[in-house]
């Protein structure tokens, strides 16, 4: 009885991170997937879409469903709430504004942003607003690191000449300067890397200048990430899926 | 008709439970699941062994592979709706709601809710599901489906007929919600170029003030064309892409 909750689960499991690497299949191509019987594939699916956990194409296939973005929305506070301390460090440091962003539905959203003390004139940018990933520096540095296929399509769908040569520099780099952000800022981005699973987010100063950034900047930048990085680990002590 | 799996229903409502930030012993969840501790045991460390869940201080939170897999539903649709959905939410000072095809239902794929001073909105969270004829979005979903689909749902529910015909005759819905709660619901198709429906928006307000909802329908259609024009360019030029 045992064996087989354990095996259930771990069929459900793996029904829902195969459709999320391939997106939607039939129910007969997750059996396949899976190696299970057709019944066995079709229990695990229609009770996964009575739940919500997935969603019913128009050709009845079956993709992963919207309730997992409420479950795991609460994460994104989580992770501001885990950068904010790096953060403020940093602005006080540096003197400059520092925005952590993370991606979300192929763009990017900054989720926080930590200014120096006292602030003075400077620009606030509207969190949680969503901006293609092709069109600003931290949207920029997060495509440079998402894995092969993801990539490829949004590099495809901006229909942007230069731009996979472009990401190369920056995973060369690991670092983007961008003097000519759309409203007149520098801004200097690093992402923000999982050693499990990849990039989670970009981390980015803002500056008036549109001078280059020194290597002092780039040093306090990328350490703050990796403590992030590090912050975000600690709390979820994760083994490897 | 297919048997239920009462271990992935606990799986998911253990998922559930996990996601709201609260830290739980094992003991609690076990509680609150109405499982025994040692099925709750095997259902974490499973889910933990496939990296969906994290052991952290005091308790399990849900992996950031979990928000890596949920970023991927339908990424390209909710990029182009995000920022307009929440800018007509602003504008109509009303909560609004983007829903999808859900075999024959539809489902809340994203929902943004208005900084305002009111004190009560409706809400309608993502993940809902709203069966055929269960809002004034699923209708306008049916009413843009083939005249089988359209059949189907009328010989069950024969009501359902003049909703669906002033949708289609309209071009938007206006309804109380037959969800029970006290709130009305206006509700317009984004249509592709084929006239199919890709998705509706709807706002959602409280009954007391719904009166002259409908003066945002100019406003629902516009930001409504906004979403299928931004997303036919995108997806026309994966086409694109791929034919050379």
């Amino acid at each position: 009885m045992a064996t087989d909750i354990a095996q259930t689960v771990d069929r459900t499991l793996l029904a829902l991170l195969h459709l999320a690497d391939t997106g939607p299949q039939s129910i007969r191509q997750i059996a396949a997937s899976l190696a299970i019987s057709l019944t066995a594939a079709r229990r695990i699916v229609v009770t996964l879409h009575r739940e919500g956990m997935l969603r019913r194409t128009e050709d009845r296939r079956y993709d992963l469903g919207p309730r997992l973005i409420r479950m795991t929305d609460p994460l994104l506070a989580r992770f501001a709430e885990l950068a904010g301390p790096s953060m403020a460090a940093l602005a006080r440091h540096t003197g400059l504004s520092v925005l952590l962003s993370a991606f979300a539905a192929d763009g990017v959203c900054v989720l926080h942003q930590a200014d120096p003390a006292p602030p003075g004139l400077r620009l606030d940018y509207r969190t949680g607003r969503w901006r293609p990933m092709t069109d600003c520096a931290d949207g920029l540095v997060i495509l440079a690191h998402l894995s092969g296929a993801r990539r490829e399509r949004i590099v495809r769908d901006s229909g942007r000449p230069g731009l996979p040569q472009q990401l190369e520099r920056v995973r060369e780099q690991g670092h983007l300067f961008a003097a000519g952000e759309p409203w007149g800022a520098a801004a200097l981005s690093v992402p923000i890397l999982d050693t499990r699973i990849g990039v989670i987010g970009a981390l980015t100063v803002l500056g008036a200048a549109a001078e280059a950034p020194g290597a002092g900047l780039l040093h306090a930048l990328s350490a703050a990430s990796g403590e992030i990085a590090g912050a975000v680990l600690r709390q979820s002590s994760e083994r490897a899926g | 008709m297919t048997e239920i799996s009462s271990t992935v229903v606990s799986c998911v409502q253990l998922l559930e439970l996990i996601s709201d930030g609260r830290r739980r012993r094992p003991r609690d969840l076990a509680e609150e699941l109405g499982l025994s501790r040692s099925s709750v045991q095997r259902l974490l460390s499973t889910l933990e062994g496939r990296g969906l869940l994290a052991r952290a201080e005091a308790g399990h939170v849900l992996s950031t592979r979990m928000r890596v897999m949920a970023d991927r539903i339908m990424p390209a649709l909710r990029g182009v709706a995000f920022n307009a959905i929440r800018e007509l939410a602003d504008d109509c000072r009303e909560t609004v709601v983007l829903l999808v095809d859900d075999g024959p239902d539809a489902v809340v794929l994203d929902e943004a809710v208005p900084t305002t001073e009111h004190s009560v909105r409706a809400r309608l969270a993502v993940g809902t599901r709203q069966a055929a004829g269960g809002g004034a979005a699923a209708i306008v979903h049916l009413a843009h489906r083939d005249v089988a689909a359209r059949t189907r749902a009328t010989r069950r529910r024969p009501d359902l007929a003049e909703a669906i015909a002033r949708a289609r005759e309209q071009g938007w819905l206006l309804m109380r919600s037959p969800a029970g709660a006290e709130v009305t619901e206006l509700a317009v198709p984004v249509l592709d170029e084929e006239e199919r429906v890709l998705a509706s928006i709807a706002v959602l307000a409280p009954t007391v003030r719904a009166a002259g909802l409908e003066r945002h329908v100019p406003l629902l259609v516009s930001h409504a064309r906004r979403i299928a024009r931004l997303h036919a360019r995108s997806t026309r030029r994966d086409d694109e892409t791929r034919v050379h």
